[in-house]
């Protein structure tokens, strides 16, 4: 007999065991004792990533919203930004400077 | 049902959509973890890691490979982790299994002698496929146990077809060499 025959022979041996038909069963069981359903429900599906993308831009346009319907006079303080009476410029460049 | 839905289903939390899925491919893990460790206990314990593994990370999996190879990779992982986790006891059970299958077989029909010389023939086997080096065992897992083609295989093992050509070729002739003394018994 030739090698190659005795390989195959002992690999369909191995080949004709049948799988436990509950093994499905015990995997699902083993899942349900770990509480594993939590790793699979934690993907969020697409509508919930948009549902959380539409109540960021809401909570944005609420805020413009409201912003903008504040409404009544406003007080403007004038600021006299003209300093040339603060400090003379003939100081520096010697104009008009009398020794 | 499309593997795609089924893949779809279990993502959004249904059980019994992983029976079916499991349904379709126990029988393949189960022959892939039979090929490395030889014994139906063992090889259940396997596929069932596998398919634990699979629903734990069946969210990472990208559809740009086929399901299967991704399942076959996760198989040939969990097998050999398995075999290093388990090496001393498996040295002990082997020994035990031997026994006992010999004490069986004695009762059937054939002679005791044939008997012994059939058991000692499938250990040798059994030794030689176990002695390959990790590359050389997974290819030939795959090609004998789950008939792939090289291609499949090369796809499986992330590798080219030539490597896995070579790796067949490399398998097939240290088994010949180990076996030779089988040749005239």
């Amino acid at each position: 007999m030739k090698i190659d025959n005795y390989i195959d022979d002992f690999i369909r041996k191995e080949k004709e065991e049948q799988v436990n038909p509950y093994l499905a069963t015990r995997v699902l069981a083993k899942l349900e004792e770990n509480n594993e359903a939590v790793v699979i429900g934690t993907i969020a599906p697409i509508w919930k990533k948009l549902a959380v993308a539409a109540s960021f831009a809401l909570v944005i346009a609420v805020g413009f919203g409201l912003g903008s319907m504040v409404k009544g006079d406003k007080e403007y303080i004038s600021i006299n930004i003209n300093d040339s009476q603060l400090e003379n410029l003939n100081l520096y460049t010697m104009i008009d400077y009398d020794e | 049902m499309s593997e795609e839905k089924l893949i779809e289903k279990i993502l959004s939390g249904d059980k019994e959509a992983f029976r079916l899925l499991m349904e379709k491919y126990q029988q393949q893990v189960f022959h892939v973890a039979i090929g490395f460790v030889h014994s139906r206990q063992d090889a259940e314990d396997i596929t069932q890691e596998v398919f634990i593994r699979v629903y734990r990370s069946l969210s990472s999996f990208k559809e740009k490979s086929l399901f299967s190879t991704w399942l076959y990779r996760i198989t040939l992982n969990t097998s050999i982790n398995y075999i290093n986790k388990n090496k001393r006891r498996n040295l002990l059970t082997n020994a035990s299994n031997s026994l006992m299958s010999l004490l069986n077989k004695s009762n059937e029909e054939k002679d005791a002698h044939q008997q012994l010389e059939a058991t000692e023939i499938e250990k040798s086997i059994q030794n030689a496929i176990d002695g390959l080096p990790e590359k050389q065992r997974k290819a030939f897992i795959l090609s004998k146990y789950e008939d792939l083609s090289q291609r499949e295989i090369a796809e499986i093992m992330q590798t080219s077809e030539g490597a896995v050509e070579q790796l067949l070729v490399r398998a097939k002739k240290s088994l010949q060499k180990k076996l030779a003394y089988l040749v005239g018994k």
